[in-house]
């Protein structure tokens, strides 16, 4: 059994070898983001799974991994087949090779997608329009399995709107919304959800950006501009207006989220 | 002139007219700067504290909530002088003293608001989640380090004040009444009181806020359990006992022998003092004490726990007032003017049902909570002179004390710590007069929606 990480054995290497041998077996690989297999038979890839991604398709999103812990186990035979095994499929895969060099994604495919408000005027095609749709809110793995196109023309698309700043790659958070206790705040203020600062600047590393403070009460949801305020733990500071606009007495317990604006 | 003469004259000067005119004075300047905040403001102090009264154990993240500080306070301040005292009052000034009561807590109010503000504005938090805080720092702080002397001055008047007003006075008072209710010996009055009062004050603020916020509400249902059965009792006369509060604020002719002109006006002194005195000192405003206990609660603004001390003084003016229409209202004050004011509370309670025991219960469980309360208020009085590790030597000198308090015999002591506990208020009455400025501005904020900016570190 040979066994390493795709950063020291790059998967071209490694594929070279094992069909230079003429090789029969499978060859695991552990993505943080999924799973994926490539089974050899006389040297000649003849299955390949990638997430939910099977045949070529698998294969092609494979030859774009730069990192993930492998084994390949000699023997293990696959129970079907999806790749033709001819010479073909080994130009086709160095070509794979080849079109994923000249792509640059982040290494970290958990990334997830946050789709970006235009700085200037810029044309995009059905295709890519299409990709920016499919990707909003998804990883970067979810948005290259997407089925909908091929993991290479995704990445290409996903290449072009990362580096056009359409699309950001954020990290990956969940984020749960906080019961808070409302406390009534005086003054004319009013749009404004006061939050303890330790929340805020949680809130905000979470977010990276500006945020609002999303509440949901019983009957009542509304986004408000939060402001961060010392010695408020477990409360939320609502001006008498927005209390009264959003039917909230004080004590009353809400559901408070933060969202990107 | 030997000690206890010198200590004779500074009672009767820290108790006395002049000093109570001190107190009004600087209660009317605080209402000045607050906008009178205890009348233009009762409706935001009553939503923020009995209004919000299912968020009593809800903290702003500190130590204890702004309900257990104040109940710390109250538990301080409700005493056998809301009964004992109360009556006293009566007893010396008549019917009409229960008006300038009600004027002095009007005006007091006004300076606990202050006080509670100042506390919390002041205060030390520290990264342990610990707080100090009261007169002592917020004159420290507040002032300038060329006051550090004043504060250091409460701080000690303070430390050893709470060995009478919050000890020996209460020991004695509950080891008399169980003594005299119940045969129970006053060294297992003592001994009863040094262990509950010692493992309360072992656990700290925590511990002592947690059995605040129980003992306050019982006292508060006893308090009514002994006092509506004798307000029922003499309801017919409850119109004319109140009838006779104002009609005899200004002269009083019983007292006086129904004598005109010198007689008159010397009956109206007598009233005031009566009134005014226990409108002052029932209720602790101005000697700061209760700023201590509000200066622990976390709160997001120094004005909401200012709300608190307005509630809190609303509480004891309740108390008071009951306690005093069913004293008028029964009649017996009229045989007991210038007389023994225990004797007097001691027929009064002979008429409950539950009979004069229930008095013992009353004076008992009121003196226990405020003894823990003062001794936690000494005991941070001595930490902020002497730092954190004078607590334990602290803590188990109260416990002593708390056991001799029931035996007697240390009469001197307790004098000398009375006028200490009214000498509290000189630095504290200073420091109020100085700072109100600060009080004005945090009101004004507060009520503009701004956010409480706490004072640079000095």
């Amino acid at each position: 059994m040979l066994s390493g990480n795709l950063a020291e054995f790059p998967l071209l290497q490694l594929l070279e070898t094992l069909m230079g041998a003429a090789r029969e077996g499978a060859l695991f690989i552990q993505h943080p983001q999924f799973s994926g297999c490539l089974y050899l038979q006389g040297g000649y890839p003849v299955h390949a799974e990638a997430g939910p991604l099977r045949g070529l398709e698998a294969l092609e999103l494979l030859t774009g991994l730069r990192s993930g812990p492998f084994r390949y186990e000699a023997g293990v035979q696959a129970q079907e087949q999806s790749i033709e095994p001819r010479l073909e499929t080994q130009r086709l895969i160095l070509h794979q090779f080849e079109a994923w060099r000249e792509i640059e994604l982040p290494e970290n495919w958990g990334l997830v997608l946050q789709t970006q408000p235009a700085s200037s005027q810029t044309q995009l095609s059905p295709l890519e329009l299409r990709v920016l749709a499919l990707a909003e809110g998804k990883s970067l793995a979810q948005a290259l399995m997407n089925q909908q196109f091929t993991p290479l023309q995704t990445a290409q698309v996903l290449d072009k709107l990362l580096r056009l700043g359409l699309l950001e790659a954020r990290k990956s958070w969940e984020i749960q919304s906080e019961t808070l206790v409302v406390l009534s705040l005086y003054g004319g203020g009013q749009g404004v959800a006061v939050i303890d600062e330790g929340l805020f600047v949680h809130w905000q590393r979470l977010l990276g950006g500006p945020f609002w403070v999303r509440l949901r009460s019983k009957t009542q949801e509304a986004a408000l501009r939060p402001e961060p305020r010392i010695q408020m733990q477990g409360r939320l500071g609502l001006f008498e207006r927005d209390m009264r606009r959003l039917r909230l007495s004080r004590g009353m317990r809400v559901e408070a989220w933060p969202e990107l604006i | 002139m030997d000690i206890l003469e010198i200590n004779e004259l500074l009672n009767r000067a820290v108790y006395g007219e002049w000093m109570m005119l001190v107190f009004i004075l600087v209660g009317l300047y605080l209402s000045l700067r607050t906008g009178f905040a205890q009348f233009g403001r009762m409706g935001v102090a009553l939503r923020e504290t009995v209004g919000a009264i299912r968020e009593r154990f809800l903290s702003f993240g500190g130590q204890i909530s702004p309900f257990q500080a104040a109940m710390v306070a109250l538990s301080a301040t409700i005493g056998t002088g809301h009964i004992i005292g109360m009556v006293g009052a009566v007893v010396v000034g008549g019917p009409g003293a229960v008006v300038w009561m009600w004027v002095a807590y009007l005006v007091g109010m006004a300076t606990k608001f202050a006080e509670a503000v100042l506390a919390v504005h002041f205060r030390r938090q520290y990264t342990d989640g610990s707080v100090l805080g009261g007169p002592m720092v917020y004159i420290r702080y507040g002032l300038g380090r060329r006051m550090a002397w004043l504060a250091g001055l409460f701080a000690f008047f303070t430390a050893v004040a709470a060995f009478g007003i919050g000890n020996l006075s209460q020991a004695g008072a509950v080891g008399a009444a169980l003594a005299q209710e119940f045969d129970v010996p006053p060294a297992i009055t003592g001994l009863l009181l040094a262990l509950l009062v010692g493992f309360l004050l072992g656990g700290g603020i925590r511990r002592i806020a947690r059995f605040a916020q129980v003992v306050v509400p019982i006292k508060l249902g006893l308090f009514l359990l002994a006092v509506l059965p004798l307000l029922l009792l003499h309801i017919g006369q409850l119109p004319g006992a109140l009838a006779l509060v104002f009609s005899s604020a200004f002269s009083f002719q019983a007292a006086t022998g129904g004598v005109a002109g010198a007689a008159l006006s010397l009956g109206l002194a007598e009233i005031l003092k009566a009134g005014v005195g226990r409108g002052i000192f029932a209720n602790e405003a101005g000697l700061g004490s209760a700023a201590i206990a509000h200066a622990q609660a976390q709160v997001d603004h120094p004005v909401r726990q200012g709300f608190w001390g307005l509630t809190e003084m609303l509480v004891s003016l309740l108390v008071t007032s009951l306690m005093a229409l069913s004293f008028i209202a029964s009649g017996l004050w009229q045989r007991f003017l210038g007389g023994d004011r225990v004797e007097a509370a001691r027929l009064l309670f002979a008429e409950h049902p539950l009979g004069v025991a229930m008095l013992g219960v009353l004076l008992a469980v009121f003196a226990l909570g405020t003894m823990v309360s003062w001794g936690f208020y000494g005991e941070e009085g001595a930490a902020y002179l002497f730092g954190d590790g004078i607590r334990w030597p602290y803590r188990l000198t109260f416990v002593a004390f708390a056991f001799v308090g029931p035996l007697g015999g240390l009469a001197a002591l307790t004098s000398v710590a009375d006028t200490l506990n009214g000498m509290m208020a000189i630095p504290n009455l200073i420091a109020l007069l100085a700072l109100g400025g600060v009080v004005g501005r945090l009101v004004g904020e507060f009520f503009r929606g701004l956010p409480w900016q706490p004072p640079e570190e000095d």
